[in-house]
């Protein structure tokens, strides 16, 4: 997955987060992403979240645990981004199946 | 909703303790209709009480927290974790404190995610006394699991 680790490009995550910061923006922004419509503040994870693509290097091994899962406890869960694709994501598997 | 509600009987728990960032989460919640969800405003820990944590907003800003153990909370809910249970945590540094108040819940070796910040070799430590098997996707990330 190219977008894999995009942390390490240090010099391009800096720069895509100033540009941000200089758009004319509100300071919170509401946000359609594949989990869901998110309420969040300006900043580089506007991008990544409108593309699905937070944390990506653990994506799918969340997404596998979850399907599984008794209990999902998320901890520090600011963006709660796991949370709306596995809630939402069961929403629309019953909407199709009906 | 109903089957929205019936698809999945997983319980699902946040912890979210800034002031700022829970208020999001609930406006995110409710503009998703999603209302399964359990919300707690308490600062996961190695104790309770009162304890100082990173604001959401800017990291370098302190806001006061109720801090609890996960342990007791999950003794309150009569919730018993197991090996299907995932746990994932981004706590800004702090995942040393919070698996230090899971010491119960570990033994029964639920999933782990962890973010890194720091500590990561006391995280890798305590784990393996847990007899986990730790992978690092990333610099940025552990996984742990049975």
């Amino acid at each position: 997955m190219p977008i894999l680790g995009y942390k390490k490009f240090n010099f391009l995550y800096k720069f895509i987060s100033r540009f941000i910061d200089l758009l004319p923006l509100p300071s919170w922004i509401t946000v359609e992403t594949p989990y869901g419509v998110m309420l969040m503040p300006k900043s580089f994870r506007i991008i990544t979240s409108k593309f699905g693509l937070v944390e990506p290097e653990v994506k799918e091994f969340i997404q596998e645990a979850m399907k599984k899962a008794d209990i999902f406890i998320d901890v520090g869960g600011l963006w709660i981004l796991y949370t709306y694709g596995f809630e939402i994501n069961e929403a629309r598997s019953s909407n199709y199946g009906f | 909703m109903a089957s929205k509600l019936m698809k999945h009987e997983a319980v699902i728990m946040v912890f979210e303790p800034d002031p700022i960032a829970f208020a999001v989460l609930q406006a995110n919640l409710a503009i998703n209709d999603v209302s399964r969800v359990k919300l707690y405003q308490v600062a996961l820990s190695d104790s309770e009480g009162l304890i100082e944590i990173s604001k959401c907003t800017h990291g370098a800003d302190k806001v006061i927290a109720n801090g609890a153990r996960l342990d007791l909370i999950l003794k309150n809910e009569h919730l018993n974790v197991s090996r299907r249970t995932l746990i994932k945590i981004d706590v800004e540094g702090a995942a040393v404190s919070v698996l230090k108040g899971a010491t119960e819940t570990l033994k029964q070796k639920p999933k782990l995610v962890v973010e890194l910040h720091s500590g990561e070799e006391i995280i890798e430590s305590l784990l393996k006394n847990y007899d986990y098997t730790i992978e690092h996707p990333s610099n940025y990330f552990l996984i742990a699991y049975e």
